[in-house]
């Protein structure tokens, strides 16, 4: 998306500086061509004054000639002079025989300027400036050239246009950096936004300090974090301290009703059992919120660490809970290699029970349960694939959330069980992930013993 | 058998008192720290159930002062579950068991009985009706069969046996014969009751092993 952004920026700068440049170049040549033209003028006016003075004189066709050799180079000049019966009095002898091109034979004395193309030029039409007026009995065609205002003009353009070019490029490249290296943040903010944890830490985005809109826009968003962290703990708080609350009275229920069961003849307790079960249930439930609070809460401190083998940790475990696999006719397998890690081992059996209890929830009758053990990437990786329908991939991480449970299995659990697994694992220094290639994939990982220090903290 | 209870919390102290009378104790009980320590260094009781959180005085406090006292009672420490520490510190203290909060009572009952019969010798054979274990040879018949048991169905029964009589929770039975806290499989317990069943009462017309629905199992040749 900054992406985007960038070359937004970078077009709009282009678009805006090229525009404004044009509009200027178009401004500049426009003013240059009028005031030349104004020269030209000028020059003709200027001219025709001189021609007053030699008109009726025997200099006339001597000037004429002067006029037109002198300004053969430069600036190419053309006269046409004709009595009130048209008849032709003097011409320089660069105007066509068919007549000055243009000449509109005007009946007043006022001079009337033209431009017109003149056709006898070797290098094409030729541009020119014409005047046409009277002088006493005579009309007067004289026209100059353009050649010089064309020759200014043409270079000027192509000055101002490769001037043109260059400004346009440097611009938008700039306009691009500059809005590359301001969203620069952005991009770092979403990459941080992305690791940002759910809870316990306190990890913010990042600054820039330089106060400017996105710095500002990381600093809301703190704010907004931090305020959503507070309540996510303060909802947190609540749940724990519920949970606290429950006990006292959970014992006292459950005890009473098993005075009730022991002191009524066998088989008059039906309702008992049932109530006793349903607060065994309530119980095994307050508990792992509990657990699962103390797991979040805080990185494990208490955790009682010692050398342990994944595998056979997994083995036995599977061992054990080999019968209600086979109860459910889904087979078990366990393979891997030896891996050691530093871990509680009440607490990892834990996390493996609940990997193993939700895989064998999801896998049908006549399925499989596959476990392997093994050292991967530098960690120990323990990974569960059962053999249920899998996990779309939007569910992959919402699976982790308390109380989540869509998959439909043999019998529903307490939408715990992975959660505390995961956060088990996070305690420990790794983490519990989920794929579906094919059924679903719950991947435990672990720090290799020895360094689970370094990540402890994490 | 006379027992101490102090507890606070009023619903618990309760049915701790009436279900231990039930069992055949003679109970006392004390609702804080400065009341229980008094009448733990005046009667001579066989064994005290502790709260930890207790007012005018603490569970810990008043263990310190019954030992400093020289009171070796033995003592079983209640506590809420996830209070690691208590634990520690309890056993530090010179409790002799913990049981977390919440708990069943069967379990509390279990685990008094347990520091009662501390000390005793532990028979090597365990007769049960005309089931008899045998804890050396790990061999178990009944009325002279051999029963052909596996490994852990053995261990099972061998702590049944050694509880004869008595209810045993589910989590007892784990934490015992299987060394761990199962949680979400406590149904493997049942499994493994299940394959013992097969094995010991199918076969005969007196059934050993009772399920107490709700609460666990018990080995008796009564019903």
């Amino acid at each position: 998306m900054n992406r985007s952004i960038r070359l937004r920026i970078a077009l709009a700068v282009f678009t805006a500086v090229v525009s404004l440049v044009a509009l200027q170049i178009v401004y500049v040549l426009e003013r240059f061509r009028h005031s030349f033209i104004e020269e030209v003028d000028d020059r003709l006016e200027e001219s025709l004054g001189d021609l007053r003075v030699v008109m009726g004189t025997n200099h006339l066709e001597d000037w004429i000639a002067q006029v037109a050799g002198e300004h053969r180079r430069e600036d190419e000049f053309f006269i046409e002079i004709r009595d009130r019966q048209n008849q032709l009095v003097a011409r320089s002898p660069n105007v066509p025989d068919s007549g000055f091109p243009g000449a509109r034979g005007v009946a007043q004395s006022a001079p009337i300027y033209w431009d017109f193309a003149h056709p006898r030029s070797p290098n094409g039409p030729l541009e020119v400036r014409g005047l046409e007026t009277w002088v006493g009995d005579y009309h007067v065609c004289i026209g100059m050239s353009l050649k010089e205002v064309q020759r200014w003009y043409s270079g000027l353009r192509r000055n101002l246009v490769t001037s043109l070019i260059a400004i346009a490029v440097v611009g938008g490249l700039s306009a691009y950096w500059v809005a590359a290296r301001s969203l620069r943040p952005v991009a770092q903010i979403a990459a941080q936004a992305r690791t940002l944890g759910g809870s316990a830490d306190g990890t913010l985005l990042p600054r820039t300090g330089s106060g400017d809109e996105i710095d500002r826009l990381a600093a809301v968003l703190n704010d907004l974090l931090s305020r959503i962290r507070a309540e996510v703990m303060r909802v947190r708080r609540i749940t724990a301290d519920a949970a606290h609350a429950l006990r006292t009275p959970l014992t006292a229920i459950r005890g009473h009703l098993e005075l009730e069961a022991a002191r009524s003849e066998s088989g008059a307790s039906e309702h008992v059992d049932v109530a006793i079960e349903q607060v065994d249930d309530l119980v095994r439930f307050v508990n792992r919120l509990l657990l699962l609070e103390k797991l979040e809460s805080g990185p494990g401190e208490s955790l009682v660490r010692e050398r342990i083998g994944l595998l056979a940790q997994t083995q036995t475990l599977v061992e054990h809970v080999r019968v209600i696999a086979e109860e459910r006719g889904v087979s078990l397998e366990c393979s891997g290699e030896s891996v050691a890690v530093d871990a509680d081992v009440t607490q990892i059996r834990q996390a493996i029970l609940n990997l193993l209890d939700n895989a064998l929830r999801h896998t049908p009758a006549g399925g499989k349960v596959s476990v392997e053990v093994r050292e991967r990437g530098g960690a120990a990786e323990l990974s569960v694939a059962d053999g249920g329908l899998g996990l779309p991939s939007d569910q992959l991480e919402r699976v982790f959330e308390r109380f989540y449970s869509t998959r439909a299995g043999t019998g529903a659990g307490t939408g715990l069980g992975l959660p505390i697994a995961r956060a088990i694992a996070r305690s420990h220094g790794g983490d519990v992930t989920a794929t579906s290639p094919g059924g679903g994939r719950f991947v435990l990982r672990l720090p290799l013993s020895g360094e689970a220090a370094a990540g402890a903290g994490v | 058998m006379r027992v101490l209870v102090v507890e606070d919390e009023l619903r618990v102290r309760s049915f701790v008192e009436r279900g231990l009378r039930e069992a055949g104790f003679s109970v006392d009980a004390a609702a804080d720290g400065e009341d229980g320590l008094r009448l733990g260094l005046v009667n001579p009781y066989d064994a005290i159930v502790l709260d930890l959180m207790l007012p005018k005085r603490d569970g810990l406090s008043v263990l310190r002062e019954l030992r400093s006292g020289g009171r070796a009672t033995p003592v079983l420490v209640l506590s809420a579950r996830d209070e690691v520490d208590d634990r520690v510190r309890g056993l530090d203290a010179g409790a002799d068991d913990y049981l977390p909060k919440p708990f069943a009572f069967a379990e509390l009952l279990a685990r008094v009985r347990a520091l009662l019969r501390r000390g005793t010798a532990r028979p090597s054979l365990l007769e049960v009706g005309d089931l008899r274990v045998d804890l050396l040879a790990r061999k178990a018949e009944r009325a002279g069969v051999r029963l052909d048991l596996t490994q852990k169905e053995f261990a099972l029964l061998e702590y049944l046996a050694r509880h004869a009589g008595e209810v045993v929770t589910r989590t007892m039975i784990s934490e015992h014969v299987w060394d761990m806290n199962f949680d979400s499989f406590s149904n493997v317990i049942d499994v493994y009751i299940r394959y013992l069943r097969r094995k010991i009462d199918e076969p005969f017309e007196k059934k050993l092993i009772h399920t107490r629905r709700g609460v666990g199992y018990m080995l008796s040749p009564a019903p």
